[in-house]
């Protein structure tokens, strides 16, 4: 895709509406939490810079989307160079396990990534700060089968949070540019992403080159 | 004329837009409604919905566009759609319908090169004339390459002077509006191209022709306008970005941004409740002005922020541009109206009314959205202008839509809601390319005003702002644009002086100061440097006011002098000194000046002389100014003496103002060493300094004039020894003598003795003739007087005159009470006394000595030795006048009632003068006066070197009677003193033979006196008798041998004469 630079980390938060997205990121970069409810329309992004192990600065810039179905025609604009997608579900809300794999299809076939098998996701469940009657019966059983069957059966990394209290958004977070590190060192090797700008242009038929007049 | 609208700065200050009426409405009433407008340097071109392009000039003497040409060009059913410049070729492609022709630029005269069809837009193919590949040169272009686009294709054509070429025709279908994109790019033209069609956004690269897909903008395919807006992001360094405009529902829309490779640059910028901005997106970073038709259907402006995402201002277009308030505030106000007796009736027509027009929007955007299937079904053929007409795409066709359903009637019109009888106008915001307005208030801030007279000239050049930003209803056209930095500024700094956050904004001033350049940088200076003022930043205040510009220094120096020094001790009203006069309402803002003395003395150190010399007026004023500063003599003669120094080699006019301000300072000693250097450096004005000095010295000396730095005898001193070593001329050289005498007579004197060469030593009379008054009694000054006149006496081979006046004041000396103390007059009397006894007549010695031979001998062991002296030159000059003028005139107001100076009467001798003389004792001269009518020369003499007196012939008788008067004295005196026979004696040895004859001095004598005492005067006269009578005999011896040879002779020659007859 463009050339941004190495460490500049592209991280796309997708999930259903009211999930906790934009809590959550205003929690990692800002510390900041709104009881207020407020539909993100379109997206927006915020960065942060950390330091994975120690060592290798990056900055994580992080998009937040608008969780609305209306909006996910937009999603290719925002989908395109993400390093990673964080998979955000409501432990509260079922249905939002379960659009899961369709945020992850709806991802992958947007962002025309160039290996999907390969490409980095992390499973967030949040609001896990509220009562335990509230949350899905039998919510790990749930996520574990969604995984397996659903998601392909990959490995991903899956965290609770509560981006109220602050719990596991750090942690969560670091894994995140872990693996968006790692994805964008995958494709600076594979040499993608700056070979070829438009990697999901369509070719189109060029008329036979005229020399005349177009009156 | 402009109007004022501040957006809201989200997080900064807020930014102030200013708008004007650019075309009137009266102009273009008759022409159909406004359709699209474009520019060309000074002229403005608007096509009409009724094919007429209007052409408006703006001349430069004017301050409005004019009306210059109204071209009808075609019937009046087709809209001109786009007027598309092409600058290159100075042409401009005037889209109608679907059909675009060429007329050449400025005038719009037809071009028969050929026509363009089928055309849904035109968009400039981007070109840049700068490389970013510093390797490749890029050549300039000659033609103009355009971006058509048309249902079928995206076609790059080519337009010459005289040609039109298609250079690349790419299949897209359905393209409807498109711009070009990326000209920052390695090839001169730009490969891409951001396309929409009805329903999505795609880019093009037409190099390798491949499209990619970017996403829908309709919201569920309803009708809307694609808005593609190219801007270049400032906060990421210039690159340039696109805003896309995306419907969300009826009541939202949003923008996103991309860059050229279709990467999402920032978030979304979204209008909740607002629709959908159909009357078209502008951005002039940081801010996108869109013009929303919002569900009430009135106009607004909304601002909103590139940097923060945040919509800032919500603006009224009916409110701003027509002055009446918008539907939805007229329908808030009538519900207030209604509250009480008819609320609830009225309040049910008027939400009627809002629903009804909500309806009808929805009803008009289900309408065009079948419009709009109908029209992609459609081929491209003969009626392609009438489809494009019924395009919802095109900004006319949504205009019109608008148009139709926004007439609005209320049942019971009200004084406000009457209003609402009218059209509401649609309103219009699209970008030309750059339009001059001048701006008068700018040229007011720039203007200068003189701070000393008050006068103002204008500034050299007229200044304009540059504003792209058009809004257009249908007949009358606005321009938006930034309100002049200069003038946000100003009220800026009127604001923080007014908030007291005054150094906040100093701040803001130093990081903008340098962006800036030309007249506009220096006016911020001053903005800045005034600032720093304001809150005493001194290091900072410096740093800035000593900045150059090629050698010179950026601000003013005397703009400086006026604000840190206390200029009223600066006379300037010679000097033009002007600042802007923007400048001069902030300064009237700030708090008054106090005197920042240190801080002006060291940018005087920093600037003089070196900075300054190259213009002779400042330099002059900072030099003023650098001694209007000092606070002490010490300060000034340090600068005078040493940096200042150079200048001080002629008395020109800022030098003798200067010393003006010493004056007023009171810095005398300073003035008094800088008359002296200039005196001896100014040959050319040497008199008129020497004069200045002189008048100085003198107004000192009478203590007319101070200083607490001189004292009267330094000043004595240093002016003594100044006059000696640079002697001034005769006139000053009096003055300050008689001034110095004043205060210091024993200097003065001394210094006037000492000095007594022959060229002053008339002046020095003058002198003392000037003071003579005030030194009347006082003795030093009349023997220095006197001292003086018997020099020029002699210079003057003793002028009669001068002996006058010289014996006179000798005379006045002698009668004053001061010099003619009572010691002198006792020891006088002494030596008189001393003298009648010394010369009495009982003394055998003769002859005696006169009175003033006598004095002569005596003075020196005399007590009153000085009085003597003056007493004998007094007698010798008068003896020297009275031979002249036969009187004694001058004296006789002085002395004639004093006995002391009796003698002196005997000078000019009458009757009785022998008589008082042998009285006084003074025989020797009685006897002189008796025999020569005059007293007799005094043997020591002072002027006199040889008596020259002219001797008269006395006539005998009164001799003989004189003497026989001092005869008869002594005959007297021998009675009471027989020794006085010897004085008898002497008479008769001295006189007797000569003026008596013997039988009368016998007869005289009285009998008992000794004949051995005649004996002298008898053998004298016996010896004359006998020599008289020898000469008897001898008279008669010769004359009788006379005889005898006389007759013998006789009796020869009669014997002969008898013989020979």
């Amino acid at each position: 895709m463009s050339g941004r630079k190495k460490t500049l980390l592209k991280v796309i938060i997708l999930g259903d509406s009211g999930v906790g997205k934009t809590s959550l990121m205003q929690q990692f970069v800002n510390n900041k939490f709104s009881h207020q409810y407020k539909a993100t329309i379109g997206a927006d992004f915020l960065t942060k810079e950390i330091s994975i192990d120690g060592n290798k600065q990056v900055t994580l810039q992080i998009w937040d989307t608008a969780g609305q179905e209306r909006f996910q025609s937009l999603g290719v604009a925002f989908y395109r160079g993400a390093d990673c997608c964080v998979l955000c579900y409501d432990v509260t809300n079922e249905k939002s396990l379960n659009n899961l794999t369709s945020w992850k299809d709806e991802f992958l076939v947007q962002s025309n990534v160039s290996n999907p098998q390969d490409f980095p996701f992390i499973i967030i469940g949040n609001k896990i700060d509220v009562d335990e009657a509230k949350k899905i019966p039998s919510l790990q059983k749930k996520l574990q089968n969604i995984t397996n069957n659903q998601l392909g059966g990959l490995n991903y990394p899956v965290f609770e949070t509560s981006a109220k209290d602050g719990i596991n958004v750090e942690a969560a977070f670091e894994v995140i540019a872990k693996m968006a590190l790692q994805q964008e060192e995958l494709n600076d090797a594979n040499g993608n992403d700056v070979s070829d700008d438009y990697n999901d242009a369509i070719n189109i038929h060029l008329e036979s080159e005229s020399s005349g007049c177009a009156c | 004329m402009d109007q004022k609208l501040v957006v809201n700065g989200g997080t900064g200050e807020p930014a102030v837009f200013k708008y004007r009426l650019l075309v009137p409405e009266e102009e273009t009433g008759s022409a159909g409604k406004i359709s699209t407008i474009a520019s060309y340097r000074a002229n403005l071109y608007i096509g009409t919905t009724t094919g007429q392009l209007l052409h408006y000039h703006h001349f430069e003497d004017a301050a409005e566009y004019m009306l210059i040409s109204n071209l009808q060009l075609s019937d009046s059913s087709r809209v001109i759609t786009k007027i598309l410049i092409l600058p290159n070729t100075e042409r401009a492609l005037v889209l109608i319908g679907s059909t675009a022709s060429v007329y050449s630029l400025p005038e719009l005269s037809p071009c028969h090169i050929g026509k363009l069809k089928d055309i849904n837009d035109l968009s400039m193919l981007a070109y840049s004339a700068i490389s970013n590949d510093s390797r490749s040169q890029k050549s300039v272009a000659v033609n103009d390459k355009i971006v058509a686009f048309t249902s079928s294709k995206i076609r790059i054509i080519q337009i010459d002077k005289d040609q039109i070429k298609l250079l690349k025709d790419i299949n897209y279908s359905g393209a409807v509006s498109g711009i070009s994109t990326a000209s920052r790019m390695s090839s001169n033209y730009s490969n891409l191209v951001l396309v929409a069609n009805p329903s999505n956004y795609d880019i093009i690269d037409l190099k390798m022709t491949r499209k990619i897909p970017l996403f829908d903008y309709t919201g569920n395919r309803t009708n809307v306008p694609p808005h593609m807006v190219s801007y270049d992001a400032m906060d990421k360094e210039g690159a340039e970005e696109y805003l896309l405009t995306i419907k969300n529902d009826e009541n939202t829309s949003l923008a996103m941004f991309i860059n050229s490779l279709g990467d999402v640059t920032r978030g979304t910028l979204t209008w909740i409740g607002e629709g959908y901005p159909v009357g078209g997106i502008v951005v002039r970073w940081p801010y996108v002005f869109g013009v929303f038709a919002s569900s009430d259907h009135s106009n607004k402006l909304i601002v909103s922020s590139l940097e923060s995402l945040q919509v800032l201002n919500v603006v009224s277009l009916e409110e701003i541009f027509y002055g009446r308030k918008s539907t939805k505030q007229v329908v808030d106000e009538i519900e207030t109206e209604l509250k009480g007796e008819e609320t609830d009736n009225k309040q049910k027509e008027v939400k009627d009314i809002a629903q009804e027009e909500n309806l009808t929007q929805q009803d008009i955007d289900k309408d065009n959205l079948l419009q709009q299937e109908n029209q992609q079904e459609q081929e491209s053929g003969e009626d392609t202008e009438q489809h494009r007409q019924e395009q919802p795409f095109s900004s006319d066709s949504i205009n019109l839509t608008i148009s139709e359903q926004s007439e609005i009637f209320v049942e019971k019109p009200s004084t406000e809601s009457a209003q609402l009888l009218e059209t509401i106008k649609d309103i219009n915001i699209s970008t030309v390319s750059d339009i001059s307005v001048e701006n008068q208030t700018v040229d007011g801030l720039l203007s200068k005003v003189n701070l000393m007279n008050g006068s103002r000239s204008s500034s050299i050049a007229k200044h304009f702002d540059i504003g792209n930003i058009i809004l257009h209803d249908d007949s009358k056209v606005w321009i938006l644009y930034s309100e002049s930095v200069l003038i946000q500024l100003q009220d800026s700094f009127i604001f923080a002086m007014q908030e007291g956050t005054i150094k906040s904004f100093s701040e803001e001033l130093e990081g903008i100061v340098d962006t800036y350049e030309g007249e506009i940088h220096q006016y911020i200076l001053y903005m800045l440097v005034l600032s720093l003022i304001e809150i005493e930043d001194e290091q900072k205040i410096l740093k800035y006011v000593l900045r150059l510009k090629n050698g010179h220094l950026v601000v003013d120096p005397l703009f400086i002098i006026y604000m840190l020094s206390d200029f009223k001790e600066i006379d300037t009203s010679h000097f033009d000194f002007s600042v802007y006069s923007g400048i001069r309402e902030i300064m009237e803002q700030c708090k008054p000046s106090s005197s920042r003395r240190l801080l002006l003395l060291k940018y005087f150190d920093s600037v003089y002389p070196d900075l300054v010399q190259t213009n002779s007026q400042t330099q002059d004023i900072i030099r003023r100014a650098y001694y209007a500063s000092f606070k002490s003599n010490e300060e000034s003669i340090f600068f005078f003496q040493g940096k200042d120094k150079m200048n001080w080699s002629t008395f020109s006019h800022i030098n003798s103002s200067i010393i003006d301000l010493w004056y007023s300072k009171g810095f005398i000693k300073t003035i008094l060493q800088a008359y002296r250097s200039l005196k001896a450096a100014d040959e050319e004005k040497e008199k008129e300094i020497s004069e200045k000095l002189c008048t100085l010295v003198i107004q000192l000396l009478s203590q007319e004039k101070g200083d607490s730095d001189i004292s009267t005898e330094s000043l004595v001193a240093d002016t003594l020894a100044d006059i000696k070593a640079n002697p001034p001329d005769p006139s000053l050289y009096t003055k300050y003598l008689i001034e110095i005498l004043k205060v210091d007579k024993i200097r003065g004197f001394e210094f006037m003795k000492k000095n007594n060469k022959q060229q002053y030593r008339s002046v020095h009379k003058t002198i003392m003739d000037e003071i003579s008054e005030t030194y009347a009694s006082e003795s030093d000054f009349s023997l220095l007087k006197i001292e003086f006149l018997e020099s020029t006496l002699r210079e003057n081979k003793f002028k009669a005159s001068l002996q006058d006046e010289l014996a006179f004041e000798m005379a006045k000396l002698m009668s004053s009470s001061e010099f003619l103390v009572e010691e002198y007059r006792i020891n006088f009397d002494i030596l008189v006394q001393t003298y009648k006894i010394e010369n009495s007549l009982t003394d055998s010695k003769w002859p005696k000595i006169s009175w003033v031979d006598f004095l002569h001998l005596n003075s020196k062991s005399s007590e009153c030795k000085d009085f003597v002296d003056i007493y004998l030159k007094v007698y010798e000059l008068l003896l020297v006048s009275t031979d002249l003028k036969k009187s004694t005139p001058i004296l006789s107001e002085l002395i004639s009632n004093d006995e002391l100076f009796s003698y002196y009467k005997f000078v000019n001798p009458d009757d009785t003068t022998v008589r008082s003389l042998l009285d006084y004792s003074d025989f020797e001269s009685a006897e002189f006066v008796a025999v020569h009518r005059k007293l007799p020369f005094p043997k020591f003499h002072f002027y006199i070197e040889n008596d020259s007196r002219r001797f008269d012939i006395v006539a005998p008788s009164r001799i003989r009677d004189d003497l026989f008067t001092i005869l008869k004295y002594y005959l007297k005196e021998i009675t009471s003193d027989p020794l006085c026979i010897f004085a008898i004696r002497h008479f008769i040895s001295s006189f007797g033979n000569s003026f008596f004859t013997p039988s009368e001095i016998l007869s005289y004598l009285p009998d008992h006196i000794p004949i051995a005492y005649l004996m002298d005067y008898l053998t004298e006269v016996i010896i004359d008798l006998q020599a008289a009578n020898r000469e008897v005999q001898l008279r008669k011896s010769i004359s009788k041998a006379d005889a005898t040879f006389t007759k013998s002779v006789y009796k020869n020659f009669a014997n002969s004469f008898e013989n020979g007859t």
